[in-house]
């Protein structure tokens, strides 16, 4: 059986990150993605089917068959499929979400991890303060910003405490839309600043900045100027030598000793076998739901009902992303 | 498949969704041809509900104007699709006209906005209009 200092399952957001750090600092790292790598071809621009308008598919996985989840609510359950909203998929492939975000790269405010504290805990929730503060958090975002790359203006960001230090690139300039609405939130006296966005405004990183083409949210991008873990840190782990990425690989379970420690992974790979592998640390950063659903199906003599739910927490309390929108009509083209 | 009168009504319904003007309409845009793909495919359990949708149409205009729908002056015609959106109807629907119709606007905007290869927008005719392109 092969063995690694680290397994991570999921190469998105926060596994590709970890797989970047880890290599570089000369740790054996197995990171395994159910997705697949996918080139700007194969992400293609089906605005039928993409990851953002997703009406009859979609286009970064997971798969529309053979990957249903159960949709539970007070009519029953119903099973859907993933570009179903219900689903709340995250793309499956390397880099994730981050292959084809819109790139929008705020951090919280201070008062974000204080929000029991400052509004009280409504009836029935169960809202929590962060265990930790903005200010402890906060160097995190500058590497982050610096190392995947974020374009905007720090001294704009004004509802934030001072930065540390500004972003590497200035902000991408705005197009007719981001005018037209500047023009409106200036006319009503609203402070406004730039988008933090993790696209390259210039040249960075070895590769360009963007050339405007209006292809940009649910795809790739054509010219590569999006930042996401694909082409920063997961780039960068595999070329330390120190990472293999297998791609199509679906994780059964954890593997845990009788004396109830992680101590691998059983995976399946694109041609169906199963594969057991060791490792001293196994970081689970599969997305919120398919990380619970690992984990739950990761039982032991200890943790008969999945590792770490002794408590029955695992998989309660998510948090769904709350998407407000609006629509007018101008009279000029915007 | 329609019949060649519901695909009749069908063009004309897709011509005031999307009219002409300086650019071609929906019909000739591209979304006669989406639709024929579609109903042969992500489309194709819609297909008897746009039937019974386009029966309908023509019922409600013969029994408010006394005429149907494709004779109609457009203005009238434009009237007409305006009260069947809001569920203003006079006669028996077998199917929701509101929903119906706010169905066939969104896969007009699908037939003459999406990417060429989805069988609509022809010669990217919408995309010139409005400037979209995809540099690589």
């Amino acid at each position: 059986m092969s063995h690694y200092d680290a397994i991570i399952v999921g190469a998105g957001a926060g596994g590709g990150i970890a797989a970047g750090m880890l290599a570089e600092a000369g740790k054996k790292v197995l990171l395994l993605e159910r997705g697949r790598l996918l080139s700007f071809e194969q992400v293609g621009r089906d605005h039928l089917r993409n990851q953002r308008l997703s009406q009859y598919g979609h286009n970064a996985g997971p798969d529309i068959d053979g990957n249903p989840r159960v949709y539970e609510d007070s009519n029953g359950e119903v099973i859907v499929s993933p570009h179903d909203g219900r689903y709340n998929a995250n793309a499956a492939t390397v880099g994730g979400g981050t292959r084809v975000y819109g790139g929008q790269a705020w951090r919280f405010m201070p008062q974000d991890f204080r929000m029991a504290s400052i509004y009280g805990v409504p009836e029935g929730s169960s809202l929590a303060d962060w265990p930790i503060t903005y200010e402890e958090l906060s160097p995190y975002y500058q590497q982050a910003e610096w190392e995947i790359g974020v374009s905007g203006d720090a001294a704009q960001m004004k509802h934030l405490p001072a930065y540390d230090q500004p972003y590497p690139m200035p902000p991408v300039s705005l197009n007719l839309q981001g005018k037209t609405m500047r023009a409106g939130a200036a006319a009503l006296g609203w402070s406004i600043n730039p988008v933090p966005l993790l696209i390259n405004s210039e040249a960075y990183n070895g590769r360009p900045g963007c050339i405007h083409c209006q292809h940009c949210v649910g795809f790739a991008c054509p010219v590569d100027a999006k930042n996401g873990t694909q082409n920063t840190l997961i780039a960068r782990a595999l070329a330390s030598g120190n990472c293999d990425l297998v791609s199509g690989a679906l994780v059964e379970r954890i593997a845990v000793s009788e004396a109830g420690r992680v101590t691998g992974v059983i995976y399946f790979d694109a041609s169906g076998a199963r594969v057991e592998v060791s490792a001293d640390v196994v970081i689970v950063s599969a997305g919120a739901i398919e990380s619970a659903r690992l984990l739950l199906n990761s039982t032991s003599a200890n943790e008969p009902h999945g590792l770490g739910n002794n408590r029955d927490q695992v998989g309660r309390h998510l948090q769904g992303h709350y998407y407000p929108g609006a629509v007018g009509l101008f009279p000029d083209p915007v | 498949m329609l019949t060649p009168r519901q695909l009749q009504l069908l063009q004309t319904l897709v011509n005031r969704i999307i009219p002409a003007d300086d650019d071609p309409g929906g019909w000739e845009g591209g979304v006669g041809a989406y639709l024929a793909r579609q109903f042969e495919g992500d489309l194709k359990a819609m297909l008897p509900i746009y039937a019974l949708g386009l029966d309908a149409l023509d019922r409600e205009s013969h029994a408010v104007y006394n005429a149907p729908f494709d004779r109609l002056p457009t203005t009238v015609q434009d009237e007409l699709l305006a009260r069947i959106e809001a569920g203003k109807i006079t006669t028996a629907w077998p199917i929701d006209p509101v929903l119906w119709f706010r169905r066939v606007v969104d896969h007009c905007a699908e037939g003459y906005y999406s990417d060429p290869a989805n069988g609509g927008n022809l010669d990217a005719v919408s995309w010139q209009m409005i400037g979209f392109e995809v540099r690589e």
